[in-house]
């Protein structure tokens, strides 16, 4: 087992930066703020200096919490010691880079902060949107592993040794998240263990490690200072008084002894720690159907700027398409807004797909064609249909090179734009009715009918009065149908040309022999 | 000097650039008319190309043109007629119609041995989304052959066209009004269709090609003949005095009736012919 930590240490930033992003229609370089540390392979190309121009202010998505509901935070924050559990003061719990620039640390009373950047923007910690973010990487993270178990509020556990073979070694495995995760602007700390609880230590330590053998755990582990180990209050105490520095001294304590002076849990999780007790953990299971939801930080005014946060729900989608094994075939996409009632927009595939790029393709088309009637405040995706994906052997030699959409994914765009009714192929009916005897279906298979008479390549769709002079070249085919229904056709059917020389299918109703009618045109 | 001679010394050139060598071994769709492959450089609609083809009105065999290059990229048989259906269809490739002026008529096309499965129709609506679906389609490289109705285009949006036409491998054949012939437009063929009667036979016309702009090729009028011509779109046309010795009628009475009968919507004439055909 080997398993990939995952430590999102700006999680309420990250996800403000929806709204940075759509408020600026920036595609791409979109700055994050970020405060871990230098060497983060996420935080390597992001440019501060155009940070200022989003929102106009010097400093900006600072996220500060409200004292309301700190208190949970500040558990499971290993950096912030505030001890205010009950005081009214609002502190900094998390803070992007340009505020770091500024002098705001995080744990920093909100006052404090305010003195020295006076227009610094603040949003209240809010727990649900974080579990709600949390779940969205969770979905993602489906595509690399079956086995996923996020730890929450921040942290996503993946066992990818089983995976390693497929996205070809650990290290192209690696960069492919860091990509994706970049792409979606998420700050990162990755770290790499054979067990869980180790994992988990070193990525919240901010040991960015690639730890495979048993060896090097072990002395990894000896090095790691025993403040950033999650045990409580009284073992820290204890390890305090006893000189007890890195865990390698926790460990040297013969196991009796530790059990007697720091009780059960803390051996066993020194245990889990380096292996000597299995270590459990439930994988995520992915519900049956996909509904995720975003709540934009800002207002959208037009649908341009939902493509961003769309990119991070499909990334969702698609982990989760992974993990069922399954495709798409029907999803909806619902706006939500102020007051109104929300606006939904279904997008149906002919074929179940799985492939994101075609979803982002096939959606971004779409959205395009939508008017919005009211900014968007939330978004969420939902999958109405799942279907299984049918897979087609590729070809050895491949005998076409250009061939590399098929022809569901072209037809698919078509319909994204068009609509459904406005492709299709004609089939033609056993009926002798004209208007019958051609329908208009997609890719329904028929065997080739029987052999018509003359007929033209165009029909009108509504027949026109004759009011021109013409030849008549036929004598009269009589079609007598369809008395059983409302279209009663008793008409004789002429062949004639104008004087330029278009040829018309004409027809005179038998009871009216008077008024010529105009039903086709051979072309 | 001999003029193959001369071809092959100028050939081993490997400086000189000839106009023609870039297009002369083109892959092409014979066109199915002798006249109108020998007149177009590559022997038939170029693959990578658009052609334009212009006219002033529908309904005068434009379509039908079209028909032996739609069945030779969609794969139906050529003798689809009434004697024998097709019964396989070897279907390489898709074809689309963009944007039709009217209904295409399935049973017509069936009869033109034309697979109906493959053949693709787009009711785009204005320009804007025809012009956007005919890239779309020509750039997927699925299509050999994708047929578009266009009103109003310009030079750019030919070129995008030329340039999906070339990247995507497929032949694209725009039909826009005539007066367009005046602007200017960087597609590899242009085309303007125009029909004359032709006396001798009353019920058959003659379709006269002008191709004023072709790449690699000289600007040439091409006529095809009502008897290349296969303006009964696959079915035989109930010939009057065929028909007539079919079922032992006076021949002469009803070449008469029926060729030369004049309808109008005015009342006089009309009624003439009701009661003659009614008499048969």
């Amino acid at each position: 087992m080997l398993w990939l930590a995952l430590y999102f240490p700006q999680l309420p930033i990250d996800r403000q930066l929806i709204a940075d992003e759509a408020a600026g229609s920036l595609t791409d370089n979109i700055p994050t703020g970020n405060i871990s540390t230098d060497s983060n392979p996420t935080s390597g190309s992001l440019a501060p200096a155009s940070f200022a121009i989003i929102n106009g202010a010097t400093s900006n998505g600072s996220t500060g919490n409200s004292a309301t509901n700190n208190s949970k935070k500040k558990a499971t924050s290993k950096n912030t010691k505030q001890s205010s559990p009950k005081g009214p003061r609002r502190r900094i719990l998390a803070c992007n880079k340009q505020a770091v620039a500024n002098g705001i640390r995080v744990g920093m009373a909100l006052k404090s902060a305010y003195a020295l950047v006076p227009d610094l923007v603040v949003s209240d910690y809010d727990e649900a949107c974080e579990a709600a973010h949390l779940e969205q990487l969770t979905l993602w993270a489906l595509q690399y592993s079956s086995n996923v178990v996020p730890e929450p509020p921040d942290t996503l556990l993946i066992e990818i040794q089983a995976s390693l073979k497929l996205f070809g070694g650990i290290n192209s495995l690696l960069e492919r998240i860091g990509s994706e995760l970049r792409a979606q602007h998420v700050t990162v700390v990755p770290a790499i263990a054979p067990t869980p609880a180790a994992a988990m230590l070193f990525t919240r330590a901010g040991i960015r490690k690639q730890i495979g053998s048993p060896q090097a755990l072990k002395t990894t582990l000896a090095s790691v200072n025993v403040a950033q180990l999650p045990l409580d209050e009284f073992t820290f105490k204890g390890l305090r008084q006893s000189g007890i520095q890195t865990l390698g001294g926790l460990m040297d304590i013969p196991p009796a002894a530790l059990t007697r002076r720091f009780g059960s849990a803390c051996t066993e999780f020194l245990y889990k720690l380096d292996g000597r007790l299995p270590d459990p953990k439930t994988p995520y299971k992915p519900s049956d159907t996909f509904l995720l939801a975003v709540d934009l930080p800002l207002e959208a005014p037009d649908t341009q700027a939902l493509i961003f946060p769309l990119k991070r729900l499909l990334g969702s989608l698609g982990g989760f398409l992974k993990a069922r094994d399954l495709g798409i075939r029907h999803l909806d996409i619902h706006l939500y807004h102020h007051r109104l009632k929300r606006h939904s927009v279904a997008l149906k595939f002919l074929d179940a797909t799985a492939n994101m790029d075609h979803l982002l393709r096939v959606t971004t088309e779409r959205l395009d064609t939508v008017v919005l009637k009211a900014p968007v405040i939330a978004l969420s995706l939902e999958s109405a249909e799942l279907a299984p994906l049918e897979r087609e052997g590729r070809d050895l030699f491949q005998k076409s090179q250009s061939q590399n959409q098929s022809i569901e994914q072209v037809l698919d765009k078509l319909v994204a734009r068009l609509g459904q009714e406005a492709i299709y192929t004609a089939s033609s009916e056993e009926d002798h009715r004209p208007e019958k005897a051609s329908a208009s279906t997609l890719f329904n298979k028929r065997y080739p009918s029987q052999p018509w008479p003359a007929r033209p390549l165009w029909l009108l769709k509504e027949p026109r009065v004759l009011n021109e002079q013409v030849t008549l070249h036929t004598l009269p085919e009589r079609i007598e149908n369809g008395w059983w229904d409302e279209t009663d056709v008793r008409r004789d059917y002429f062949i004639a040309s104008n004087t330029q020389g278009s040829y018309y299918w004409l027809y005179r109703l038998r009871h009216q022999p008077d008024q010529w009618w105009v039903h086709g045109l051979f072309a | 000097m001999d003029p193959a001679a001369l071809d092959t010394l100028l050939k081993n050139q490997p400086a000189l650039w000839r106009g023609k060598d870039r297009f002369s071994v083109e892959a092409s769709i014979p066109t199915g008319f002798g006249a109108l492959d020998n007149a177009l450089p590559a022997g038939g609609w170029g693959i990578g190309g658009v052609t334009e083809l212009l006219l002033e009105q529908h309904g005068i065999g434009e379509l039908s043109l079209l028909l032996p290059a739609l069945r030779h990229v969609v794969g139906g048989s050529a003798s689809c007629t009434r004697s024998q259906p097709s019964s396989d269809s070897h279907a390489t490739g898709w074809a689309a119609l963009v944007n039709p002026p009217y209904v295409p008529y399935a049973p017509a096309f069936s009869n033109a041995g034309i697979t109906l499965d493959r053949l693709l129709i787009i009711n785009s609506g204005d320009d804007i989304n025809t012009l956007w679906s005919t890239e779309q389609l020509l750039r997927s490289g699925l299509f050999g052959a994708v047929v578009a109705w266009v009103q109003k285009s310009g030079a750019q949006r030919q070129r995008r066209l030329q340039l999906a036409a070339e990247s995507g491998g497929c032949w694209a054949a725009i039909y826009r009004p005539l007066h367009s012939q005046s602007e200017h437009s960087p597609v590899s063929t242009r085309i303007c269709v125009t029909m004359e009667a032709v006396p001798t036979a009353a019920y058959r016309q003659r379709l006269t090609l002008d191709i004023f702009k072709v790449r690699a090729g000289n600007p040439q009028i091409v006529t095809i003949e009502p008897e290349e011509f296969d303006a009964s779109q696959g079915a035989e046309w109930p010939v009057p005095n065929r028909l007539a010795a079919l079922r032992g009628i006076n021949n002469s009475v009803s070449t008469a009736a029926v060729s030369t009968a004049a309808v109008s919507t005015g009342s006089t004439p009309a009624k003439a012919t009701p009661t003659t055909l009614r008499s048969i």
